[in-house]
């Protein structure tokens, strides 16, 4: 494992509160290996910050390096970068669809534009995962159509699809029945243990406080720093 | 500033827009040269955006060229009747139609319907953050959105503009035939074929491939100018349908006189 390449890694990046939105993200460390789980959970009205953007390389941090298998985004060509992006699924804490696509067309479009899989077995993936959240088929029709609390289960099917080797989850929860995130959870710790590195940004107790999850790095945010929980520092 | 300065700057506002413009078509027309961009996502953009762009307005087309036919040929044809030049009525078919109306309002027709749309729908991309999301799963959206619309644009106005000058020949035709004063069918197709050189051929690639490589290019920049309010979603369809009808009037102009000159 001493060989292993971290999936992610966050070298002391920073990002001044001018660079976007306001937020401010300050000297942040985190080294996700494969099987790895981050948990990171955020303030109470600072819930959007940019930790996925940078973590998938589509915004540069001011300082520090971000890392993505080994190769810093900063210094890699754009077309490796677009490559590599394929590799990451995501949960978009907003809005995170394309308008003129239908919601299976969006979950499958990173698999078929990326790879020469056939259509039958993307979308074949899709609804067996689909149905592992509790959804009995993948929603048809585009997506302003769908019942949000239906959009945001396919957006889970669109982040654990094609097996990505990282998952970042931006508060996958919202809006969503407490019945439906145990099999998120469940999920998510599956993937890990098939070699994803997850990093799961969260509001919600019932994920921070999952059983579960108890071998997730745990890291809250305070004021633009990203530390271990107070109690765990302590203890 | 004084008017001279004004004047100036708006010169190299102008060149660098055109050089600009120029980049971007140069950068499309590379990527589409090179067959791995051509991924099964892009085809099917590319096809979906040919059928809007080109089949579904070929109806509207034909409609325009059938009364352009009926209005433009039956005038000619019947002005050179009464001089007694029929020899001439191909030639000058050739010269008002195929040279000059046909390209032209096939593009007028294409930037208002397809151009502002394309660019509006862009542009709403934009302000929904919906670039980055593509950016997100690996999706470039130089390859995936602008290539295909901007070839497709090519491709739609260079069919459709085929398609309009054989329905106002045949629109225009038929009305002359019916009002007596045409031809046999063969003597007026014979007269056209006779007015037609390979100077018109490249005349008229150039007037709908160029023109649609450009409008389609235009609509993309100004779609992907935005910032990130959706008031600014109006104005660069506005943009982008008057800087089209700009490139359009510019490279008609100067194709013609590099051509016939």
């Amino acid at each position: 494992m001493s060989g292993a390449v971290p999936i992610l890694e966050f070298l002391n990046v920073s990002l001044r509160p001018a660079s976007r939105d306001g937020a401010e993200m300050r000297d942040i460390r985190l080294r996700l290996m494969p099987g790895d789980i981050a948990l990171v959970r955020l303030e109470l009205g600072n819930e959007s910050i940019p930790l996925a953007d940078l973590a998938m390389g589509l915004i540069p941090p001011d300082s520090g390096s971000v890392m993505f298998q080994g190769k810093a985004w900063a210094h890699m060509n754009p077309d490796r970068e677009i490559r590599l992006r394929s590799r990451i699924g995501r949960v978009f804490n907003e809005h995170g669809w394309i308008s003129n696509l239908s919601v299976p067309d969006n979950i499958t479009l990173c698999e078929r534009h990326n790879t020469l899989r056939p259509e039958d077995d993307i979308f074949e993936e899709a609804e067996s995962i689909a149905r592992a959240f509790g959804l009995d088929d993948i929603p048809a029709g585009r997506p302003a159509a769908i019942h949000p609390r239906d959009l945001r289960r396919a957006e889970w099917v669109r982040a654990f699809l094609g097996n990505p080797s990282l998952i970042v989850l931006e508060r996958p929860t919202l809006g969503v029945s407490i019945e439906h995130i145990p099999l998120l959870i469940r999920t998510a710790v599956e993937a890990a243990s098939g070699g994803s590195a997850l990093l799961w940004l969260t509001t919600e107790d019932p994920v921070w406080s999952s059983e579960s999850l108890n071998k997730a790095q745990r890291y809250e945010m305070r004021g633009g720093l990203m530390q271990p929980p107070e109690g765990s520092r302590h203890g | 500033m004084s008017s001279i300065g004004h004047i100036g700057e708006r010169l190299l506002d102008g060149i660098r827009n055109t050089c600009h413009l120029a980049a971007v078509v140069w950068t499309l027309l590379r990527l589409a040269a090179t067959p791995h961009y051509w991924v099964r996502t892009v085809r099917a953009v590319l096809v979906r955006q040919i059928l809007f762009t080109g089949v579904e307005a070929l109806s509207f087309v034909s409609l325009v060229a059938f009364l352009t036919g009926v209005a433009v040929v039956v005038q000619i044809q019947d002005f050179i009747t009464n001089l007694g030049q029929r020899a001439f009525l191909g030639p000058i078919l050739v010269t008002v139609i195929v040279r000059e109306l046909a390209p032209l309002l096939v593009n007028f027709i294409v930037i208002g319907r397809s151009g502002a749309a394309m660019a509006t729908e862009l542009a709403n991309m934009k302000v929904m953050r919906e670039i980055n999301i593509l950016e997100a799963q690996g999706v470039d959206p130089l390859t995936y959105l602008a290539m295909p619309r901007v070839l497709a644009m090519a491709v739609s106005i260079f069919g459709l503009t085929m398609a309009f000058i054989l329905i106002s020949f045949v629109s225009g035709y038929l009305s002359g035939f019916l009002m007596g004063s045409g031809d046999a069918p063969f003597l007026f197709a014979n007269s056209v074929l006779i007015g037609l050189h390979s100077k018109d051929v490249y005349n008229l690639l150039t007037k709908t491939l160029l023109t649609g490589l450009l409008t389609g290019t235009i609509c993309v920049i100004e779609g992907l100018s935005v910032g990130g309010s959706i008031t600014e979603v109006p104005q660069a369809a506005t943009r982008a349908v008057v800087r089209s009808i700009k490139a359009l009037f510019l490279i008609s102009a100067v194709v013609s006189v590099l051509t016939y000159f």
